[in-house]
């Protein structure tokens, strides 16, 4: 992935800093410079700054601090546009209730137009180290979200970390009609080659597409019914501490369900990736 | 290119540059109704457009995968009946042959491939009149060179040991060295044949060639390789040349690897000149020859004596219009489904060898590695009687395989405790049964599977095959020779399976039918029924060979211990058999308990993309009516005229939406089933759906080979479902009913020695034949008057709404 710069939002709150230790790790795991960013109403000295965001100037050796006045979201987007090849990890929400999308205002807005791909940390996981050993990697078996397997076998490498790739059979789910799509097979006439077979194929597509580097050994994982709910009960069976999942870039309403459930049901970070068809 | 937009249809080569001088003398089939095209190229599909585009002939196949390779290729070349066994497993799998089509070009230090710059133009033809695959491409490489290709690949149906690959290289905007590579390598096996198959070299040819002079024989090369597990030898007789077309000279090559198996030459290309790279390879294994190389070598040696490249071609061209003008099956009315149609019989043609009784077709016939290459009813059920109809020879010969592994069906019923022959639910080279005892799931799960110990129908569908070939084609000889034993020694088989219980009924218990969603069933009604049927069988033929054929008949009474008490027993077990049939209802009970189970709604779980196994799980599946595919309703299709037709539809309502097609033979049998009742909409859509199980774009189920035993229902819906033609004794039935939208449909049919024509026009209902042969042929339609068909005479008849009409004979 390479991504030579982690944007860190925070605004003071509790709940914004559980980003702080993704972020440190993902810095590391990438070579990459951390930039904590605040957003305020003025410019104001670092010292002032950092006790404001309740950090010490120890606690920001390695880091950068960028200050930017305006609409939070907006500058967010906009330092993350004029970075570059960038990464942002924040928190979902700093209010104290917790949203009913789940997501906050300024989280959503960042997800929806960072040019970038967003790491959500959810505050309920709190300010403990974080450590890469495991990726669950959802995959709907179309050709568009392979785009999201190079970055997570990249982390998986930069981690030492394991790949497991998950693939929902969601009942009442039309199979979709991009050419190339691979979803489980309609036909299984003699379970014992046709299951082998299919993973097979289902894996060396991803890697193929990806691409992914023959040193990551991809795992399939074969789940059934709803896409967010399966991708959760999955990350939480096999001890995951990351999710990469693609999506198309709409939250309105009727879109995104799963990335939705899995915002509102994880407990754990969530690396979005916008796929475009 | 965008790759989005990659497609496979068939369409008119408007813009192809394929028919001009730099190929071979042969030209694409220019009409979209012969054709499957590629266009583009799509990553993600690659592994189906190998499978779809293979070029088979029985023998030997060759997936479509580009020479150059690509990130997601699978080369593999299949030769039937050369098995091995990897280390890592005891149970044999379709070997792996080394791969021939490696070729690398390289322009000016850049490798022409696909990613590399940007695609002009691309697409990839399967020619299924010719059993040509070929290919037009335009690549500007990241220098700006615009470099066009054109290539050609057969395997040759003349002489099913020569494969051949024709590649023509144009500068188009530059003049530039190319180096080309050519080599064969067994590094496609590694991850199945591991270790890989191992080189031998036996010899090397010295290459006759000279430089930059007229045409003189190609360079040759002979390599053997072996299977590390099974040691059958594969050798490859390999000529290779690079002329330069239009004064046909011969390139020198430059290098050689020291093992053979690499050529390299480098060419000064000038700007609109063209290069064509020829490889033509004679496969022969030790399954056939004790010295497969020699073999291979001299019959290079005559192919280049007699003509070359063009008279290969030509033979190759010639030997597919001869098996077209005796299977092909025109429609009009609808494109899509004569695409889908020809497109069945291209790979059902491919797939046989009549040449070779010791092997059979796999369910991927020689496409892919998908199941093992093994053998399943598949071939004998579904598959066969395209060939009984249309290639007798290839009939024969997959039934010849039956034939030879019977001693290792009889060896199976008596490990089991039973007499006779029951075969194996897969089976490979021997004939033992090879079914893995395990299945790994996704979900993580490991489940035995019981198909091997308990799916014992298949003995009764290879006798049923053997019978319906003997009704199609007369052929005593084979039914002396071969035949009867089958029959006999699984009707034997049925007779010691079952037990006579206290109700007076003859009980099959602990079985699997069709619908291997239930399993360790009692009185499956497919296996009762079949077996049934194999045991009227087996004492009717032992009373002919008593009577018509009392010489054989003794020899094959002595062989088989067969006394007149034991085949009047088979008869007695038949008229006894339960069946579980419900007379009030009319309905067949698919096994004990059946009408017991829970209902499911399947229409409650559409649309959905995976099986209804997966989404239920196999636990409630098995406590519901929920089935795979077509069980009763297989019986009934398979034994049609013993079922009263108000049996055969309250079946079929009945079954039809409790059937979730999980597997790929399902659809067709439905959409052949429901034609012969009548119901053209739903026959349709069924139809639809069987072509999609290779042909959709977006299954990827074809990745691992194409799915032969649903392209025999192909056929056999259109034959027997659309055409309405079915055997029944004394001669045929037909009873037409096409769908909607087509108009008329055409075939020919192979019978007794002679080739029945039957055109069938759509509205009015009108049938026209004509026979080709000697000696008449009774033809009786439904509901209808009976003709003689004499040969050389057309007849036809109408259909109006009182009924069918007199015959007419039509002037010829």
């Amino acid at each position: 992935m390479k991504v030579p710069t982690i944007l860190v939002p925070l605004d003071g709150s509790s709940r914004a800093t559980v980003a702080l230790p993704v972020a440190r790790a993902f810095a590391e795991l990438e070579g990459a410079t951390l930039h904590i960013v605040h957003i305020g109403e003025a410019t104001v000295p670092p010292s002032a700054v950092l006790e404001k965001l309740g950090l010490t100037p120890e606690q920001l050796r390695g880091c950068v601090l960028d200050q930017a006045t305006g609409p939070p979201a907006a500058r967010i987007v906009r330092l993350a546009g004029e970075r570059g090849n960038v990464l942002i990890v924040l928190s979902t929400h700093t209010a104290t209730d917790k949203p009913r999308g789940a997501l906050g205002r300024v989280a959503e807005e960042v997800l929806c137009k960072a040019p970038c791909p967003v790491v959500l940390v959810q505050p309920e996981r709190g300010v403990e180290p974080w450590l890469l050993r495991k990726i669950l990697l959802p995959h709907d078996g179309t050709p568009t979200t392979a785009a999201a397997v190079s970055p997570a076998a990249d982390l998986a490498i930069q981690a030492g970390a394991e790949l497991l790739v998950l693939h929902v059979a969601e009942p009442g789910a039309r199979r979709p009609t991009e050419p190339g799509t691979l979803v489980t097979p309609r036909y299984v006439d003699q379970p014992q080659h046709e299951w082998s077979s299919w993973a097979r194929e289902f894996l060396e597509r991803l890697a193929a597409l990806g691409p992914c580097p023959a040193a990551v050994r991809l795992r399939l994982l074969l789940g059934t019914g709803e896409p967010g709910v399966e991708i959760v009960r999955a990350a939480e069976e096999h001890d995951c501490d990351l999710i990469v999942l693609g999506w198309h870039g709409q939250l309105a309403a009727e879109h995104a369900s799963t990335l939705k459930t899995v915002i509102r049901e994880a407990g754990f970070p969530l690396f979005a990736l916008r796929v475009e068809p | 290119m965008n790759q989005a937009h990659a497609r496979t249809q068939g369409h008119g080569i408007t813009r192809s540059n394929l028919n001009d001088a730099s190929m071979l003398a042969v030209a694409p089939t220019p009409d979209h109704a012969w054709i499957l095209v590629e266009e583009g190229f799509d990553l993600a599909r690659e592994h189906e457009i190998e499978s779809l585009f293979t070029v088979a002939n029985g023998y030997v196949g060759t997936r479509g995968s580009l020479f150059e390779g690509s990130p997601l290729s699978a080369p593999g070349t299949f030769i039937a009946g050369v098995f091995d066994v990897p280390p890592q497993s005891d149970l044999p799998e379709l070997a792996r042959a080394p791969n021939w089509l490696g070729l690398c070009a390289i322009v000016d230090g850049r490798a022409l491939r696909l990613e590399a710059g940007e695609v002009l133009e691309h697409r990839r033809v399967l020619d299924l009149r010719q059993g040509i695959l070929w290919r037009e491409w335009r690549q500007r490489d990241p220098a700006g060179r615009v470099t066009r290709i054109r290539g050609m690949r057969l395997a040759s149906l003349a002489d099913r040991h020569v494969l051949l690959e024709s590649v023509a290289f144009t500068p188009e905007n530059y003049s530039g060295r190319i180096v080309l590579e050519s080599r064969i390598d067994g590094a496609a096996a590694e991850y199945l044949l591991s270790p890989a198959l191992s080189p031998v070299l036996d010899h090397t040819v010295p290459s006759v060639a000279t430089p930059g002079t007229a045409p003189a024989l190609p360079r040759t090369t002979v390599l053997s390789f072996r299977t590390p597990g099974s040691g059958v030898e594969i050798a490859f007789a390999i000529a290779s040349a690079i002329t330069r077309v239009g004064d046909a000279s011969i390139v020198r090559a430059a290098e050689e690897a020291e093992d053979g198996t690499r050529h390299r030459w480098i060419v000064d290309m000038q700007i609109g000149q063209t290069y064509r790279f020829d490889r033509v390879v004679s496969v022969f294994t030790s399954r056939e020859t004790e010295r497969p190389a020699d073999a291979a070598a001299a019959q290079l040696g005559r192919l280049f004596a007699g003509g070359g490249m063009d008279r290969i071609v030509a033979a190759h061209v010639s030997a597919w219009a001869e098996r077209w003008r005796t299977a092909d099956v025109e429609i009009d009315g609808d494109t899509a489904a004569q695409r889908a149609l020809r497109f069945a019989i291209y790979h059902l043609i491919g797939a046989a060898n009549p040449e070779d009784a010791t092997v059979s077709v796999g369910a991927r016939a020689l496409t892919g590695d998908s199941y093992k290459g093994h053998v399943f009813w598949d071939t004998e059920i579904f598959m066969l009687p395209f060939y009984a109809f249309t290639h007798p020879p290839s009939a024969r010969a997959l039934l010849a395989y039956r034939y030879h592994t019977l001693p290792a069906a009889r060896a199976k019923a008596r490990a089991l405790g039973y007499r006779g022959a029951l075969y194996p639910w897969e089976s490979a080279g021997t004939g033992a049964e090879v079914t893995p005892r395990f299945g790994s799931f996704p979900d993580g799960t490991v489940v035995e599977i019981l198909t091997g110990a308990e799916e014992h129908h298949i003995s009764a569908d290879v006798a049923y095959a053997v019978w319906q070939y003997w009704q199609a084609t007369g052929d005593d000889a084979f039914m002396l020779a071969a035949g009867a034993e089958i029959i006999l020694e699984t009707a034997r088989f049925w007779a010691s399976r079952g037990t006579l219980e206290a109700d007076g009924r003859y009980h099959i218990r602990r079985v699997i039918g069709p619908d291997e969603y239930h399993e360790s069933v009692d009185d499956n009604a497919y296996t009762n029924l079949m077996a049934q049927w194999n045991l009227e069988r087996g004492a009717e033929l032992a009373h002919l060979l008593e009577t018509r054929w009392p010489e054989r008949g003794r020899d094959i009474a002595l062989a088989m211990s067969l006394t007149a008490d034991e085949s009047s027993e088979w008869q007695r077990l038949a008229e006894v058999m339960y069946t579980g049939f419900d007379p009030e209802s009319g309905l067949y009970e698919q096994f004990a308990g059946y009408f017991e189970l829970e209902d499911i709604d399947l229409a409650a779980y559409e649309p959905r993309t995976a099986p209804i196994d997966v989404l239920l799980g196999r636990e409630r599946i098995q406590r519901s009516k929920v089935i795979k595919q077509a069980d009763v309703l297989m019986a009934i299709c398979l034994l049609w005229d013993r079922f009263p037709g108000a049996v055969r539809e309250a079946n079929f309502r009945y079954y039809e939406p409790r059937t979730s097609h999980g597997s790929s033979l399902s659809p067709a049998i439905h959409a052949l089933v429901a034609a012969r009742l009548g119901d053209g909409a739903l026959a349709a859509r069924y139809f639809s759906q069987a072509a999609e199980i290779d042909l959709a774009n977006n299954m990827g189920s074809a990745a691992g080979g194409v799915h032969a035993a649903a392209l025999g229902g192909l056929w056999q819906t259109a034959v027997f479902g659309f055409a309405g033609v079915r055997m029944r004794e004394g001669g045929l039935v037909i009873a037409p009913q096409l769908p909607p939208g087509w108009h008329a449909l055409r075939s020919m049919l192979q019978w007794r020695g002679q080739t029945l024509s039957v055109a069938v026009n759509g509205d009015p209902i009108r049938i026209e034949v004509q026979l080709e042969g000697e000696g008449s042929v009774p033809l009786a339609l439904v509901e209808g008057p009976e003709a003689q068909i004499i040969p050389g005479r057309r007849y036809v008849n109408e259909r109006t709404p009182d009924g069918w009409g007199r015959w007419q004979e039509l002037a010829t």
